[in-house]
């Protein structure tokens, strides 16, 4: 990758959970500027003394620059780069809280779960200002501001909206790399949501309902067969779609999930926590996408329908 | 000219409207107007609110499901046939009404109406070129970014 001159120094990680502590605690660990805003208190306090604790697969501790429950006050001091780091379903009015937030420089990445949360962000902001992020770690909450890390599959993947952004995305993977968060600029983004979702959708709902793990999961045939099934399922729409998942992808994702270990994914995580889950964004895309082109997803229905019995009312 | 406008999806959850509405109170929002609809099966509640950046902070603070969108307010003749009227100029430009409620307890002969179009801009102008007054955020007494 050639090198760019776009070099952020200060970032803000919208989302204080373990996805967005994890990126504040490397970027933090790097040197940066990091500002940390979540809406409870509780997770930011910690991040500021003693600091974020990762352990697992990466083992240190790092204090961010400050903390925010305000996302307005992003704003009022803006940072280079903001990191969105929270469940899917909050994006809309988080993306409408940033709109004062664009201008020359500044650049928003939904570094989240799920299918077109970066078209969502660019409803409001623009196609320029927004980046997709696809991440491969699984972590687990321990307390604020402790994180476990059960795998960290590097690299991940950043890959801009607009290709005038392409010198950002390839300056912002620079530092992220830098800081041990190992990223590489793509140009094949949305190909590999979807590869991760059709993973993601296939093991996270059967996990929330049945209050198993994916070790749980794998291990018991009856509830391995409807995770192949909503495998099939997914991997059908995607190819109806015109999206690449590649010509071995069944093998490869019955390959993946069987070595995803005793792991609660973080839909069973927010049905234990009683959050609000990101289904909509990853089932329910699914059927969303499969209707565009007339393809029945009924594994798909069922499963969305009974985490959405699960959620908080 | 446009407004931000945020809707609630209910989801049919028994105690959503409740929700929404109380915490929407207690934070001393205002409510400027409100409609709610039905689709696919699902409400929505759409209000315009007094302070919308507020309005979001509680919003999320609840964990509700919402966005916020761009509306736009005119204001007509409270006579018979004034919003047909209206509508046969955007019509007649081929900008169609997605969605669109009536503000109560307005008075003076006027009535305001609220509507999202196809093509908010387009309509706008369209209106405007007509004689047909647009309300904006001040006219409301709404606050849409933070303080």
């Amino acid at each position: 990758m050639e090198k760019s001159d776009y070099r952020p120094k200060k970032f803000a990680v919208i989302g204080a959970g373990p996805v967005g502590g994890i990126v504040a605690a490397f970027l933090s660990r790097g040197g940066y500027e990091v500002t940390l805003c979540d809406i409870v208190p509780a997770l930011l306090t910690p991040a500021l003394a003693p600091g974020i604790l990762l352990e697992g697969a990466d083992n240190f501790q790092a204090r961010v620059t400050r903390t925010t429950t305000n996302i307005d006050d992003l704003i009022n001091d803006p940072p280079d780069v903001i990191f969105i780091t929270v469940k899917a379903t909050a994006l809309p009015l988080i993306a409408s809280a940033l709109e004062g937030f664009v201008g020359p420089g500044r650049y928003v990445i939904s570094w989240q779960n799920g299918i077109d949360t970066e078209l969502e962000l660019a409803k409001h902001l623009g196609n320029k200002a927004v980046m997709r992020g696809v991440v491969n770690f699984g972590c687990v909450p321990l307390s604020p501001g402790h994180i476990r890390l059960a795998f960290h599959n590097r690299p991940h993947y950043l890959q801009e909206l607009d290709p005038e952004s392409k010198a950002a995305a390839e300056g912002i993977c620079q530092v992220l790399t830098e800081c041990g968060l190992d990223t590489l600029h793509t140009d094949q983004i949305t190909d590999m949501v979807w590869r991760k979702t059709v993973l993601n959708a296939c093991m996270n709902p059967i996990c929330a309902v049945a209050g198993m793990t994916m070790g749980e999961i794998i291990n018991d045939p009856v509830t391995f067969n409807l995770v192949d099934a909503l495998i099939k399922e997914g991997i059908a729409v995607a190819r109806f779609n015109e999206f690449s998942l590649g010509s071995n992808y069944y093998p490869y994702a019955i390959n993946y999930i069987k070595n995803a270990g005793n792991h609660k994914p973080s839909m069973l995580q927010d049905i234990e926590a009683k959050r609000r889950t990101e289904v909509d964004f990853i089932n329910g895309k699914i059927i969303k996408y499969g209707k565009q082109v007339g393809l029945p997803t009924p594994y798909n229905e069922m499963i969305r329908g009974l985490v959405k019995a699960l959620e908080p009312k | 000219m446009k407004l931000k406008q945020i809707s609630i999806f209910l989801e049919n959850s028994p105690g959503r409207l409740y929700a929404a509405t109380q915490a929407l109170g207690e934070a001393g929002l205002n409510l400027r107007s409100l409609s709610i609809s039905d689709i696919s099966g699902f409400g929505v509640l759409r209000v315009l609110v007094s302070d919308v950046a507020r309005a979001r902070q509680v919003i999320m603070a609840k964990q509700l499901p919402a966005r916020v969108d761009e509306v736009v307010a005119a204001e007509i003749d409270d006579t018979p046939g004034s919003l047909a009227r209206a509508l046969k100029v955007l019509m007649e430009s081929k900008v169609n009404v997605d969605y669109m409620y009536a503000l109560a307890g307005t008075s003076s002969g006027k009535a305001v109406m609220v509507f999202c179009f196809s093509d908010n801009d387009l309509a706008i102008k369209l209106l405007q070129e007509h004689k047909i007054k647009i309300l904006d955020a001040e006219s409301f007494g709404i606050l849409e970014g933070p303080v």
